[in-house]
């Protein structure tokens, strides 16, 4: 689908008059939370771009066994920085960005609720993200704990004010995504245009809702974890040494309380984007909407009693407990895919590059989702705990998953922040670069992992299978690099070379597509009325509108 | 109770149901302490938006208006600029980066805290008594 045969309702989309310049002082100063929307996923754009490179030179080291391209302090320095780069630096705040240009459009609120508080919100980001890399410039190099940063590694374990930098950066991000919930949850439940009630706010900003209640309940103790983690390194504290009476299983309690539920943070978001960009190239209104938002709410909850299936090796936490909550977590997100699913049945699908991005996404976060159902079972956690199964697991989620719904959801919504089309052509070499590339990178993982390979090790001996497998995991990652450059040139290309979109080039169904691409500066001359969740659709349509099925 | 207060409401239920559960089951402070906690935010927060849905009722909660029909209200004064929250989260950078490299740097921090919320109070001011 491009721009001509969209469903603009004004004619032939033109391309929008030309936006005053902002300048340096108005993106410094400003409190528009589209400015800021775009400042996030730039920032976020920037930090990936970091992580990836360091993704590539881990990729070449382990290409070949026994010729480690560097050593064994420069190697935990960059799973280290790219762990922590991608999980809060890019997946995570990449939601909370598209959230602050999206959210308030789609609820029909001229601004977030607390304009000033969300400038805070990104400039504590983006300086808790330098800090936290700044460590790559001190003498005694970055933080090399690991992204989980276990004590006593991360306290005695590690002298280098590295690590103190990235507990300093990481208390930053933490105060910033807590204020970045407060805006959320108040904007959607205060600012909400007339009639827009909750039940028919898009899934989106429902998922959005959940992910601003777990980061409420989650970050906290993340904090409170950074700052005792300080206190033992700076201050003589000894919270985490079991030595003076201090527990280091007590920081792997405090830690996961915090870890797993902000995998839900970097998950649920991404549900919801592909919530609106599937029912949209389906012809269909979404499969399920009240049953996809209690499926979040029990995800949430779940999420947040299932923390110490990650310490089934401890030896120390009731196993039964947290395999039994885990497991139960497939229920509700067995749910949303029966909503996915049932919102394509019969639809009239067509595959612009969005919709490919996002079945890509159902495709990957799958196998995601069943090997993590795997790793719910001691049995199996105990034998794979630590190797390149986890490692394979994890991307799935996260980088099938949460990645692809991301570039799903760029493809979607760059025409109403910009104005201009993406090129489509462009967008399916990258999709299918990607794909082969993302699944060529991490699906011998599993094997690797099964066959005992640990992750974490800076180089290894040629095992039986493991050198082939760590090669084509290399080749694919360089695949998937390519597929990222063809991205950001597609941007680059379409930035330079406008297509125009107008106003609606997809026929979308919620409220954003009602007002202009991009956005006046306070989102909305005339708000349509609102009788159901597709307003915009309703607009179109109104012998359907108030929910009744479409065409 | 509205939506809201009900999300809040069930969260807190479940956060108390679990942590009762896990504590019955493993005799473990550290979780059970965070369960009960969440449960105490969430009961916090419940009350609250109880409180103001007695108080107001939304426009966006009554599902026949519309937005044409609230065309004159106004929802609110929205700050376009402010250099405050940039320079308040410099001030914390500097600050914190202090605990590692000296009290110099966390005084340095401290007093741009200080000026960004001095600041963005006074901005908060009407207009005529600035």
């Amino acid at each position: 689908m491009n721009a001509a045969n969209g469903a603009s309702a004004a004619g032939a989309p033109a391309l929008p008059p030309p936006a005053p310049r902002l300048g340096l002082l108005g993106w410094l100063t400003t409190t528009n939370h589209k400015q800021i929307g775009i400042l996030y996923m730039a920032t976020t754009l920037g930090f990936f771009a970091l992580s990836g490179l360091m993704a590539l030179v881990i990729r070449a080291d382990l290409a070949v066994p026994n010729h480690p391209l560097v050593g064994r302090q420069e190697y935990a320095e960059l799973f280290t920085l790219h762990g922590t780069a991608m999980i809060f630096l890019v997946i995570a705040p990449f939601g909370l960005g598209m959230a602050n240009y999206i959210l308030p459009l789609q609820v029909g609120a001229p601004d977030m609720a607390y304009p000033r508080l969300n400038a805070l919100s990104y400039w504590l980001f983006l300086l808790g993200g330098l800090v936290v890399m700044s460590g790559l410039l001190t003498r005694d190099g970055a933080a090399a704990a690991g992204w989980f940063a276990y004590a006593p590694l991360s306290t005695t374990g590690s002298p280098g004010t590295g690590m103190d930098l990235w507990c300093v950066g990481l208390l930053m991000t933490s105060a910033s995504s807590i204020m970045t919930a407060i805006n959320l949850i108040a904007t959607t439940v205060l600012y909400r245009a007339p009639g827009m009630t909750m039940w028919r706010i898009p899934v989106f900003c429902w998922d959005m809702v959940v992910t601003s209640l777990i980061i409420l309940m989650a970050f906290p103790p993340l904090a409170a974890t950074l700052s005792l983690i300080l206190i033992d390194r700076r201050l003589g504290g000894h919270v985490f040494d079991p030595t003076h009476g201090g527990s280091a299983v007590v920081y792997q309690h405090l830690f996961w309380f915090f870890g797993h539920p902000e995998v839900y943070v970097m998950v649920l978001p991404f549900f919801g984007m592909i919530t609106e960009i599937i029912p949209v190239f389906s012809r269909k209104p979404v499969f399920g909407y009240t049953g996809f938002v209690l499926s979040t709410l029990a995800i949430a909850g779940l999420s947040m009693s299932v923390w110490a299936h990650h310490m089934f090796v401890t030896g120390a936490v009731d196993d039964p407990f947290f395999s039994a909550m885990s497991l139960l977590i497939a229920v509700p997100t067995g749910i949303k895919y029966v909503n996915w699913i049932g919102t394509m049945w019969r639809g009239a699908i067509v595959f612009p590059t969005a919709m490919l991005f996002a079945v890509g996404f159902l495709l990957n976060f799958l196998l995601g989702g069943v090997t993590g159902v795997m790793l719910a079972a001691p049995p199996i956690d105990f034998w794979t705990n630590n190797t390149y199964f986890v490692v394979a697991h994890m991307h799935y989620v996260l980088g099938g998953g949460s990645m692809f719904a991301a570039v799903a959801a760029v493809y979607y919504w760059f025409p109403k922040i910009t104005g201009v089309m993406l090129r489509e052509t462009w967008g399916r070499l990258q999709f299918w670069l990607m794909f082969v590339g993302f699944n060529a990178t991490f699906w011998p993982m599993h094997l690797l992992g099964l066959w005992g390979m640990q992750r974490r090790i800076v180089t290894y001996p040629p095992l039986p299978g493991w050198q082939a497998l760590n090669l084509v995991a290399t080749a694919g990652a360089a695949l998937l690099g390519v597929g990222v450059i063809v991205f950001l040139a597609n941007i680059w290309v379409s930035l330079r070379r406008p297509v125009p979109a107008g106003a609606d080039p997809w026929g979308g169904f919620t409220l954003e597509w009602t007002t202009t691409s991009p956005p006046p500066e306070f989102n909305y001359e005339a708000i349509p009325p609102i009788r159901s969740e597709r307003p915009a659709f309703d607009m179109r349509h109104p012998e359907f509108a108030g929910g009744a099925d479409g065409p | 109770m509205s939506t809201t207060a009900n999300v809040f409401l069930g969260a807190a239920a479940f956060a108390l149901i679990i942590g009762a559960i896990y504590w019955f089951l493993s005799y473990e402070a550290a979780g059970t302490m965070m369960l009960l906690t969440m449960a105490v935010g969430l009961l916090i927060a419940t009350g609250y938006v109880a409180a103001a849905r007695r108080r107001t009722r939304l426009p966006a909660d009554v599902a026949g208006l519309s937005p044409a029909d609230e065309g004159s209200e106004s929802v609110g004064v929205f700050a376009s600029q402010s250099a405050w929250p940039a320079l308040l989260a410099l001030g914390c950078a500097v600050g914190l980066t202090g605990l590692i490299y000296g009290w110099w740097l966390a005084l340095l921090g401290a007093l741009g805290i200080t000026a960004a919320l001095v600041g963005l109070m006074r901005e908060d001011r009407p207009a005529r008594s600035r």
